[in-house]
């Protein structure tokens, strides 16, 4: 019961849109125009870390910079993994359960986020998977230009 | 350290903490909790010299709605005020830290937030880098969900473990009426409930909740004045790590574990063992265990010191205002107002906080009913 003189609830809608436009920057750029052009996943080594796949630039252990870029293999293993049965519209990439993923590919030494869409039983920490690229054409430079990894063994 | 003040927290208030109160706006919900604390202090807003909020305009879809909420908070005669977007935690360790520079003697910290007006997955995928994480649609159920499986595969856990861990904070949440889940559940309950995001299911971490929390801190002079029995702060510390999910070993929690060192050395304690209870910002069974061992106490089970006795984060996780909630808790155990829920002779207590996606930063308070340095 509500309070005496309490209004009944009512709501007012509101939808809020700021679009931004991001730069890329050098590192995210370059990493990204790997996966657009090239089909080519670059990782950066650096001091106190390895390979950093996906790059930042500098190592996030000692704050050094430099570094050369090294590419990676579009092969790994999954180092966590958590599979969403209930997709939310206009946040998850796919209607159907998928997994979200960290993937740490072969010649990397930190791991990348990702999702996998099949074979979802078979996906577990340690369980290798190969990327799944998008068609020439259809890579815009964005992450998701990797359209899923699929379980291989 | 040099010569550090005594600071104590002498009042506590907060709303309940529901899925969603339609009545009340977010500065509606806020009013009466910070009228009772300063109730409860036996002041009016005027002795309070320092005043700080956390909360997040994303969440309440309000841009700037801090700004709002000045008003309930003191904006008259004009005073000393900060706002973070963290959990207010954080803002009472700020204040504290104003207190030890000797800018203020007096602080009100506020959390609040209408988290059940938006959709917390969506806004909080926000708090991810726009290239790398967020494009994928990550939120904080599917991030943490990431971690529970790091931490399973590491030490072993199962999803009984899981199911044993909620259920022991929903049956301590029975007994806590400030609690949003209060209905106990047996963890083979717990375990036949769908996932949410495997590995965790629907009954192993809180539904939304929304509050308002007003906590007031005072350093001595004052303190002993505003509350017959204050709890006053022996250790504090926050440690911050990688944003990168990937580049850190998730089944453990290493700024947890430096913080948790260093909060309990101010403190002069050799061990997490030696307080009567623990309060985490846990908001899933994995966090929970990853946290115990970040403060060397064994990762699952009963014992001393209690763990959660208010039920926990799993009972009851109102964004940005969970570790506020912890420290007000560690305050009612430690000055005799938790009630049913109390831990008997509780003397000591730890009260922990979280931001960010799986634990990157995390703030321990160490507490004790006596004064700390003289």
């Amino acid at each position: 019961m509500s309070a005496p003189g309490a209004v009944e609830p009512m709501y007012q809608e509101q939808v809020m849109e700021f679009p931004y436009k991001h730069s890329t920057g050098e590192t995210v750029g370059r990493f990204l125009a790997g996966l657009k052009e090239q089909q080519t996943i670059w990782g950066h080594r650096v001091a106190g870390q390895g390979v950093v796949v996906p790059p930042m630039g500098y190592s996030e252990i000692d704050g050094r910079g430099g570094g050369e870029w090294v590419a990676v293999k579009d092969t790994g293993v999954i180092t966590a993994a958590a599979i969403v049965h209930h997709p939310i519209a206009r946040l998850h990439p796919f209607e159907q359960p998928f997994a979200f993923v960290l993937v740490r590919l072969d010649g990397a030494d930190t791991a990348l986020a990702h999702v996998v869409r099949d074979d979802l039983g078979k996906v577990k920490v340690g369980a290798r998977v190969q990327a799944d690229w998008k068609p020439d054409g259809e890579r815009v430079g964005s992450v998701r230009d990797i359209a899923a990894f699929r379980v291989v063994g | 350290m040099t010569q550090l003040r005594n600071v104590a927290v002498v009042g506590f208030a907060q709303a309940p903490i529901v899925a969603h109160d339609p009545h009340r706006m977010a500065n509606e919900m806020l009013y009466p909790v910070v009228r009772e604390a300063l109730a409860q202090c036996g002041v009016e807003r005027d002795a309070i010299d320092y005043q700080t909020a956390g909360s997040a305009d994303y969440i309440d879809g309000r841009p700037f709605g801090f700004v709002a909420a000045l008003d309930v908070m003191g904006t008259w005669p004009p005073r000393q005020d900060s706002h973070l977007e963290m959990d207010a935690a954080f803002a009472a360790h700020y204040a504290w830290i104003r207190m030890q520079a000797g800018e203020c003697d007096t602080a009100m910290v506020v959390g609040y937030g209408k988290v059940s007006e938006g959709q917390p997955e969506r806004v909080l995928n926000l708090q991810l880098d726009p290239y790398y994480l967020a494009p994928l649609g990550l939120g904080p159920l599917s991030t943490a969900a990431l971690q529970a499986s790091a931490y399973m595969a590491r030490s072993g856990a199962t999803d009984a473990d899981f199911a044993a861990c909620a259920a022991r904070n929903r049956a301590a949440a029975a007994r806590n009426p400030h609690a949003q889940v209060r209905d106990p559940a047996p963890a083979a309950a717990l375990q036949q409930t769908p996932w949410a995001v495997e590995p965790l299911r629907q009954g192993y971490v809180a539904p939304v909740g929304e509050s308002a929390v007003c906590l007031i801190l005072a350093a001595e002079g004052r303190a002993e004045a505003m509350c017959r029995a204050p709890a006053w702060i022996h250790g504090v510390d926050q440690r911050a790590e990688l944003q990168s999910l990937g580049a850190r070993d998730l089944s453990r929690s290493a700024s947890a574990t430096l913080a948790a060192e260093k909060a309990l050395a101010m403190a002069g304690l050799g061990s997490a063992a030696d307080v009567d209870l623990v309060e985490l910002s846990a908001a899933t069974p994995a966090e929970e265990m990853i946290l115990r061992e970040s403060l060397r106490l064994p990762a699952q089970g009963d014992g001393r010191p209690a763990i959660n006795p208010s039920g926990g984060a799993i009972a009851g996780n109102p964004i940005m205002m969970t570790g506020l909630i912890r420290l007000g808790e560690a305050f009612r155990q430690l000055s005799g107002g938790a009630g049913e829920a109390a831990v008997p002779n509780a003397r000591r207590a730890i009260a922990h906080a979280a931001q960010g996606h799986c634990l990157q930063q995390n703030l321990w308070f160490v507490l004790g009913r006596e004064r700390r340095w003289s």
